[in-house]
C-alpha cells in the first residue's frame, strides 16, 4: 500500500483538530491554551496545503499555508505578551482564576 | 490609477505609523521643555498623536466621498481584487464616521493614560482594515483582513493594561476569536479542495459539481467561526467582558462596527455557497431566523440582570445583533430585498445608537470616576440624578437608550419596523410568529433601558454625581452629533437610503436573484 | 506509508504537548509536532511552507514559549479541567465524527483540477497574492504596537528622565492597593 501525504491529510487534520479542540476545553493554564491554539493552527496549515494539492493548485495552498503561519505567529506572540501581563497582575496563569464570569 | 477607496484604506493604514512616531516626537519635546520641573502626576498630555490621527481621519473623508460616488469601483493586484460595492460602502461609512467621533472623544477620555499614541495608531489601523475587509473579494484575503482587525481589537481591548478586568477581557476575546479563526480556515480548505479557487465571484461557477454536504459543512464552519466574532449566541461569551472593559471609545467601536463587520464577513463568505446547497438553501434562512430569535431573547434576558452600565449595554448588543440576523434571514427566505435593507438599516442605526450609548456612558464614567475606586465599574444607581449636573450627556444617553428600545420617532424604531414589515410580507406563518416574538422582545428590552433613563432623571442626586467633575467639550461634541443623527434618521429614515439600498442590492446580486 | 507514520507521530506529539505536566516539555513536544509537520509538508511538495514551519513554528515560536515560561515560571495547579473531561471528549468526538462522515460521504467527489500552467509558489505568494502579504504587514504592525503597549512601558520609562521613575515608584502602592481590594470584593 502506498499512501501519499494527501491520503493521510484528512486523518491528520481531524486528529490535530480533535486534540487541539479538546485541549482548548479542558486546559486551565494560559500558556498551555496558547499551545492548544498552535495545535489547532497546525491543523489549518495542513488542511490548506492539502486542499491546494487536492485541487491541483499546490502553490496556491502553499501560499495560504505560509500566510497562516505568519499571521498566527503574530497572534501567538500577542497572546504570550498578554499572558505575561496577566501573570504580573493576577499572580497566576490559571484562566479559571481570572475574575468572575458574570453572565 | 487607483480607485478612491484604495486611497481611503492607504491613508488610514499609512498614517498609523506616523501617528505612533508623532506621539514620540511630542513626548520628547515635552521632556525637553519640562526637564527642570518634573512634577507630573502622570505622563504629559500627548496631543500631537491625537491631532495627527484626527488629521488622517479628516483627510480620509475626501477619498471616501469620491469612492461613494464611483459605485462598484474595483482594484486588482495580482489575482486578488478589492471591490467597493454597496456592502463595502455601508461598512466604511459606519467605520469612518464612528471612528472619527471616537478619535475626537478619546483624547480627553484617555487623559492620564500612558502611551496614547499607540491607541490612536491602532484605532486608525482598525478603521482602515475594516474598510478593506468590506471590499475583499477573495475568501482567504478576507480572512487576513479579519485577522488584522482582530489583532488590533485585542490590543485595544487590553489597552489599559494595568486593569485586571481589561486583561481578562483581552484573554477571553483572543482565545475564543483565535479558535473561531481556525474554524474559518478549515472551511476555506474545504471550499478550496472542491473549487480550486477562492475568488468569491468565480466560486459560484466552480462549485456547480461540488458535494452539497461538504459545502454545508464548510458553511457550518463559517457560521461558527464568524459567529464568534459577530457574537451569535452561544458564541457570545467573550463579548460582555470585552465590550464592558475596553476604553469606552473602543467599546463604541466594538459594539457599533466590529461585531457588524463579523456579520458582514460571514455574509460575504456564505453567499457564493448558498445557491449550491441543492434544496438546503432554506436551511440557511431558518438558521438565520432561529439564530436571530435566540440572540434577541438571550441578549435581553441577560441584560435584564445587569447592574453595571457598560455591561448592560454590551448584552444589549447581543440582542440587537439578533434583529440584524433576523432581517437577513427574512431576505434569505423570501428573496425580497426589503428584509436585508431593514437589516442593513438597523446595522447602521445600531452603530449610531450603541456608539452614542457607549460614548455617553464613557463620558459619565469620566465625570464620576473621581469618586469611584480606581477602575471600578459604573453601576446604574451611581447615575442617579445625573441629568441635573450633566443635562446634555444625560439627554443624549437617553436618546440612545430609547432608540435602542425602539421608541418612535427614533432611529431604532424605524429600522425594526422595516424588518417587521418585511417579515409579515414574507407570508409565512412561522415568520409571522417570530415577528411577534421580536416585537415582544423589543418591549421587554425597555425593561432594562427605561430604569437607566429613570435613574438619570431621578430627583435625589447620588453622592458620586454630586462629586462629579466637569466633562470637556471635546467629549460632548461627538455625543451631540450622534444624538442629532439618531433623531434625524428616526424622523426622516430616507436620509440613509443611499447606503442601505446599494447594500441590499449587492446582497441580492450575490444571491443571484 | 511514510507520511502516514509521520501523521501519527505528529498527533502523538500534539497529545503529549497537552498531557505533559511541565510547561517546558509541553513546548518541546509542540516543537516536535511542528518539525514533523514541516516534514509532512515537504513530502506533500510544499517546500517553502515546510521551511517556514520549521524555522518559525519549530524555531521562533518555541523560543518565545520558552522565554515566556522562563519569565512566568512553572506553575503547577492541581488540575481539574475547566470543562468536565467526559463532556469535552464527547463534544470533540461528535464534531470530528460529523466532519469525518461528511468527508467520507463525499470522498467520491470529482475534484476540480486546474488545467492552467502551474505557477511557482514565490510567484503566487509575492505577486498573485501580494495583497495578502501587504495586509499581513499591517497585522504585524498592529501586533508590534500591542506587544509594546503590553510589556514595553517599564523599559521605556527607565531610559527617560529620573523624574519619571520616581513617579512610577510613588504610584506603585496606589495602583496595587485597590487591586487587592477588588480581589477581596470579588
Amino acid at each position: 500500500m502506498n499512501l501519499s501525504p494527501l491520503d493521510t491529510a484528512i486523518f491528520l487534520v481531524l486528529g490535530l483538530f480533535g486534540v487541539g479542540f479538546y485541549a482548548l476545553l479542558i486546559v486551565r493554564h494560559l500558556i498551555k491554551l496558547v499551545i492548544a491554539l498552535q495545535i489547532l493552527v497546525k491543523a489549518a496549515v495542513v488542511a490548506l496545503a492539502a486542499a491546494g494539492a487536492a485541487s491541483g493548485k499546490l502553490e496556491l495552498g502553499a501560499s495560504l499555508a505560509l500566510s497562516v503561519i505568519v499571521v498566527d505567529t503574530v497572534v501567538a506572540v500577542v497572546a504570550l505578551a498578554l499572558a505575561l501581563q496577566v501573570r504580573k497582575h493576577f499572580g497566576t496563569l490559571d484562566v479559571s482564576e481570572l475574575g468572575t464570569l458574570r453572565g | 490609477m487607483m480607485p478612491a477607496f484604495v486611497w481611503l484604506i492607504l491613508v488610514l493604514v499609512l498614517a498609523a505609523p506616523l501617528v505612533y512616531l508623532g506621539g514620540h516626537v511630542g513626548r520628547l519635546r515635552q521632556l525637553v521643555a519640562n526637564a527642570t520641573s518634573v512634577e507630573w502626576e502622570t505622563d504629559p498630555p500627548n496631543h500631537l498623536s491625537q491631532w495627527l490621527a484626527l488629521g488622517a481621519l479628516a483627510v480620509a473623508w475626501i477619498p471616501f466621498t469620491l469612492a461613494a460616488r464611483a459605485s462598484d469601483a474595483a482594484f486588482a493586484l495580482g489575482t486578488l481584487a478589492l471591490r467597493f460595492d454597496g456592502i463595502a460602502l455601508l461598512l466604511s461609512a459606519l467605520a469612518l464616521g464612528l471612528g472619527t467621533l471616537v478619535a475626537i472623544f478619546s483624547g480627553a477620555y484617555l487623559r492620564g493614560e500612558k502611551q496614547t499614541e499607540k491607541f490612536f495608531a491602532l484605532l486608525l489601523v482598525m478603521v482602515g482594515v475594516m474598510i478593506g475587509l468590506g471590499a475583499a473579494r477573495d475568501l482567504f484575503n478576507l480572512w487576513v483582513w479579519f485577522e488584522a482587525l482582530a489583532v488590533a481589537s485585542y490590543m485595544l481591548v487590553a489597552f489599559q493594561r494595568d486593569e485586571r478586568a481589561s486583561l481578562e477581557a483581552g484573554v477571553k476575546y483572543l482565545v475564543q476569536s483565535a479558535a473561531g479563526s481556525v474554524m474559518i480556515l478549515l472551511g476555506i480548505a474545504l471550499v478550496l479542495a472542491q473549487a480550486g479557487t477562492l475568488d468569491l465571484e468565480e466560486l459560484g461557477a466552480r462549485l456547480v459539481t461540488a458535494d452539497s454536504n461538504l459545502l454545508f459543512a464548510a458553511l457550518a464552519l463559517f457560521v461558527i467561526g464568524f459567529g464568534v466574532k459577530a457574537a451569535l449566541v452561544p458564541l457570545h461569551t467573550w463579548l460582555p467582558d470585552a465590550h464592558a472593559h475596553a476604553p469606552s471609545g473602543i467599546s463604541a467601536m466594538l459594539s457599533g462596527v466590529v461585531i457588524e463587520a463579523g456579520l458582514i464577513a460571514m455574509l460575504r463568505v456564505m453567499l457564493p455557497l448558498i445557491p449550491h446547497l441543492q434544496g438546503q438553501g432554506n436551511r440557511v434562512a431558518v438558521l438565520f431566523l432561529v439564530f436571530g430569535a435566540i440572540n434577541l431573547l438571550a441578549g435581553n434576558l441577560l441584560a435584564l440582570r445587569q447592574t453595571e452600565v457598560k455591561r448592560l449595554l454590551a448584552f444589549s448588543s447581543v440582542a440587537q445583533v439578533g434583529y440584524i440576523v433576523f432581517g437577513l434571514g427574512i431576505t434569505f427566505w423570501s428573496g425580497q430585498g426589503v428584509g436585508a435593507q431593514g437589516a442593513f438599516f438597523h446595522l447602521l442605526n445600531h452603530g449610531l445608537m450603541k456608539g452614542l450609548a457607549f460614548l455617553a456612558a464613557g463620558a459619565l464614567l469620566f465625570a464620576l470616576r473621581a469618586g469611584l475606586p480606581r477602575h471600578a465599574p459604573l453601576t446604574i444607581s451611581d447615575l442617579a440624578g445625573a441629568a441635573r449636573r450633566y443635562p446634555v450627556i444625560a439627554f443624549a444617553f437617553s436618546i440612545a437608550l430609547l432608540g435602542l428600545g425602539g421608541l418612535p420617532p427614533l432611529a431604532g424604531f424605524m429600522s425594526k419596523w422595516q424588518i417587521f414589515v418585511a417579515g409579515v410580507d414574507a407570508g409565512n406563518i412561522w415568520i409571522d410568529v417570530l415577528v411577534v416574538f421580536a416585537a415582544l422582545n423589543s418591549v421587554l428590552s425597555l425593561a432594562y433601558y427605561a430604569p437607566l433613563v429613570n435613574a438619570m432623571y431621578r430627583g435625589n442626586v447620588s453622592p458620586l454625581v454630586a462629586r462629579g467633575t466637569p466633562v470637556p467639550r471635546a467629549m460632548v461634541v461627538p455625543l451631540v452629533v450622534l444624538a442629532v443623527g439618531v433623531v434625524v434618521v428616526g424622523v426622516a429614515p430616507n436620509v440613509l437610503d443611499w447606503l442601505t439600498q446599494p447594500a441590499s442590492a449587492a446582497l441580492l446580486h450575490s444571491l443571484g436573484y | 506509508m511514510f507520511s502516514g507514520l509521520i501523521a501519527i507521530a505528529i498527533i502523538m506529539c500534539a497529545v503529549q504537548a497537552i498531557r505533559a505536566a511541565r510547561l517546558l516539555s509541553s513546548a518541546v513536544w509542540l516543537a516536535g509536532a511542528s518539525a514533523l509537520t514541516a516534514l509532512w509538508l515537504y513530502i506533500l511538495g510544499a517546500q517553502q511552507p515546510a521551511v517556514i514551519e520549521l524555522s518559525v513554528g519549530a524555531g521562533l515560536v518555541t523560543v518565545l514559549f520558552i522565554f515566556a515560561i522562563s519569565i512566568s515560571g512553572e506553575e503547577a495547579f492541581t488540575a481539574y479541567p475547566r470543562v468536565p473531561r467526559k463532556l469535552a471528549l464527547l463534544l470533540v468526538v461528535g464534531a470530528v465524527a460529523l466532519l469525518a462522515v461528511d468527508l467520507a460521504v463525499a470522498s467520491g467527489m470529482p475534484r476540480a483540477v486546474d488545467e492552467r500552467a502551474v505557477s511557482t509558489l514565490s510567484d503566487t505568494f509575492w505577486n498573485a497574492r501580494a495583497l495578502d502579504m501587504l495586509v499581513q504587514m499591517v497585522l504585524i504592525f498592529a501586533g508590534v504596537l500591542g506587544v509594546l503597549n503590553l510589556i514595553g512601558h517599564e523599559e521605556i520609562k527607565e531610559v527617560e528622565t529620573p523624574g519619571e521613575i520616581q513617579i512610577a515608584q510613588t504610584h506603585l502602592p496606589q495602583v496595587v492597593e485597590p487591586e487587592n481590594e477588588e480581589l477581596l470584593r470579588v
